[in-house]
């Protein structure tokens, strides 16, 4: 029977129409259910069902004839038989992934949430915070979910939690970036990669994609109902983002490209560098490191390329927002500023 | 594409509304009898002032506890301080704690709303059916209360205080509306004088903090931080001004009692998804114009071109940075 997964995020709604592993599409709806905002007039469920009716139009498809699926993150069970999303992204054991939301984290090792506060609470502590306009910024987010808020100190939380979380912890494995933080990816690029960059902090070469439609969540729902492997039977539009080696305190790479380019790269301690490739392009690379010891490997470009990142980012001062700010800037020029090609 | 509604104004018939005595006595009304606001429904013995006077009160010569006091006869000091009676009453203690209470007088309690009685608690409470317009607070700190409503007209900040104080000529019991926005510094006047709820546009976190702690009801349209009340509830409001008014914490709402023939009693339509189109009623979600409203002039894939009503200027807003509204 075909599938419908529907996944009830924080700040938005997926849809998965799931007929043969030919045949699919995914739709996504950027609001989700408030109780502050709606519960005086509609329930979670028949705001869910009226959202499912119209997605169902927009398919012209009758829902009858579709097996439902559908998984939350937390919270309130709003549709018949709702499962954990989560526990059910963390069965997809076949890739690493990272979900980056608004207000939590997850990962195959677990989930880290700093719920935004609502007035029922008492005395407001949040890391220290006492930014009367950021405090009121963050409550706010408890009535309007999808209001995305942007600048340094969402991305600063975000990593202070999944700082708990075992990130990454193989290399080479494809790495997908998913989750509603990946909304505004494009509108704020080189920010959005350097979150990615520094959770990612374990030294290693990692290929790393990102799900720009936040589908992860839809596809595990999925794949919780069929018995065969959903994802290596479907082609999923992920981005490949970039290969990133982490090379703590620097190092000399070698780059062979495809094209019978070659050149020598040294980056220094605490430097981000940028060899550009063309998404697809092959290239081989060896260096020889303190801690990753002697290593030759088969990278495939990305949107940047590769990224060489030879900062430090397991010392507790790395997590520390006076350091990074004294040191964001700087970062993100050099993700700004790409170089054109190798020479 | 369809975006979803924010329905802060919805009308409700068939609302059933307590009216009580603060203590037992006798009621005026029977079941099935038609009331409008200035109806009397029933009377007993009162006491409306209260002046707390903390523990460490040296009484005036010549008095002592229980005594009664004349409008204006010295009480005593408190820290050096000299009080004297803001009305004819007792002095108690309650507790460790004095208290000047006001002496008992008649309560007539009136019906605050138009409808007919259907229930009746002897000689405490009365239960009118009656129909309401309700306007959706989405953050609240406090229970339930009622009172009339005293609304200001939107002032500028640093004179909300200023109105509070001159302009309403007894803020005791009553519901203010403060503006766009209420500072703590107007909060904790309005805690002050006896205010039973305030509401507003917005509010910090801080102020409901406040608010909490010192049992009052605060409730705002919009949200915390900055943020103006939406104009057609505001128009709304300064119509009303002068109605007794209920706020219900539990439930997020503010009500208003309207009169029969205002509105047809029927099911409000459950829609809640409307087509974003030029010409649609909206609000905005995004810094800097965190709730404003306005109206829909091109929809281009998800870009919103909004004419907003706060600053009679066109935006762009990318969905879903913007709501419908009802």
């Amino acid at each position: 029977m075909p599938i419908l997964s529907i996944y009830l995020g924080t700040a938005e709604t997926s849809f998965l129409k799931f007929n043969t592993y030919e045949d699919y599409d995914f739709r996504k709806y950027p609001y989700s259910y408030s109780p502050e905002l709606f519960g005086h007039f509609i329930t979670g469920e028949k705001f869910y069902n009226g959202l499912l009716s119209e997605v169902c139009k927009d398919w012209k498809i009758n829902l009858k004839d579709y097996e439902v699926v559908a998984g939350v993150v937390s919270g309130c069970n709003y549709l018949p038989d709702c499962q954990s999303a989560v526990d059910v992204m963390v069965k997809m054991k076949d890739l690493n992934w990272i979900s980056l939301n608004n207000f939590w984290v997850a990962n195959p090792g677990g989930l880290v949430s700093y719920m935004p506060v609502s007035a029922e609470t008492g005395e407001f502590h949040f890391m220290g915070l006492d930014d009367s306009d950021l405090v009121d910024l963050f409550s706010n987010t408890s009535i309007y979910p999808q209001a995305c808020m942007e600048g340094f100190e969402l991305d600063s939380l975000l990593e202070i939690y999944a700082s708990r979380l075992e990130i990454c912890t193989e290399e080479k494995r494809l790495t997908l970036i998913t989750g509603e933080r990946m909304n505004t990816f494009r509108k704020r690029e080189s920010e959005s990669v350097l979150l990615i960059m520094d959770l990612i902090k374990m030294p290693g070469l990692f290929d790393i994609n990102i799900d720009l439609d936040n589908t992860f969540p839809t596809l595990a729902l999925l794949q919780s109902n069929l018995e065969s492997r959903t994802l290596s039977q479907m082609d999923m539009k992920y981005t490949k983002l970039t290969a990133l080696l982490n090379t703590p305190g620097g190092a000399e790479v070698l780059v062979e490209t495809d094209v019978g380019t070659s050149q020598i790269v040294e980056v220094e301690d605490n430097e981000i560098f940028l060899v550009p490739l063309e998404e697809g392009a092959k290239a081989r690379i060896v260096l020889s490191h303190s801690q990753l010891g002697e290593v030759e490997s088969y990278i495939t470009g990305g949107r940047l390329g590769l990224v060489i990142d030879a900062r430090e980012k397991t010392k507790g001062e790395f997590l520390e927002s006076t350091y990074r700010r004294k040191h964001q800037k700087s970062w993100l020029e050099v993700l700004e500023n790409r170089p054109q090609g190798l020479e | 594409m369809k975006i979803p509604t924010l329905k802060k104004m919805r009308n409700a018939g068939d609302v059933l509304i307590e009216r009580a005595l603060p203590k037992e006595g006798s009621l005026v009304v029977k079941i099935g009898d038609k009331v409008e606001p200035f109806a009397k429904l029933g009377m007993s013995k009162a006491s409306y002032g209260r002046m707390p006077m903390g523990n460490a009160v040296a009484i005036a010569k010549d008095k002592k506890l229980n005594d009664y006091f004349y409008c204006g006869d010295l009480i005593g000091n408190v820290l050096g301080k000299r009080i004297t009676a803001p009305f004819d009453g007792y002095l108690v203690k309650e507790g460790e704690e004095y208290v000047f209470k006001q002496e008992e007088r008649d309560y007539w309690l009136l019906s605050g709303v138009w409808g007919e009685v259907t229930g009746l608690v002897e000689n405490k409470s009365v239960l009118i059916r009656t129909q309401t317009k309700n306007i959706h607070l989405p953050v609240c700190a406090g229970g339930n209360c009622s009172g009339e409503l005293v609304v200001f007209p939107n002032p500028p900040t640093l004179l909300e205080i200023s109105y509070l104080e001159k302009y309403a000529k007894e803020t005791f019991g009553k519901v203010i509306y403060g503006g766009n926005f209420i500072r703590m510094e107007f909060l904790q006047r309005a805690i002050e004088l006896n205010v039973a709820g305030v509401i507003g546009g917005s509010a910090g976190r801080s102020a409901f903090s406040l608010a909490k702690k010192e049992g009052m009801f605060l409730g705002v349209f919009s949200g915390f931080g900055r943020i103006p009340t939406p104009k057609y509830i505001f128009n709304f409001l300064k119509e009303i001004s002068s109605r007794y008014v209920f706020l219900r914490g539990g439930e997020n709402l503010l009500r208003v009692p309207i009169p029969y023939g205002e509105f047809v009693s029927g099911k409000t339509p459950e829609e809640f998804l409307v087509e974003l189109t030029p010409g649609l009623r909206v609000q905005v979600f995004k810094a800097p114009y965190f709730g404003f409203g306005g109206v829909v002039e091109d929809v281009r894939g998800m870009n919103v071109y909004v004419k907003l009503d706060e600053i009679n200027q066109s935006i762009e807003v990318e969905v879903p940075g913007v709501f419908a509204v009802d």
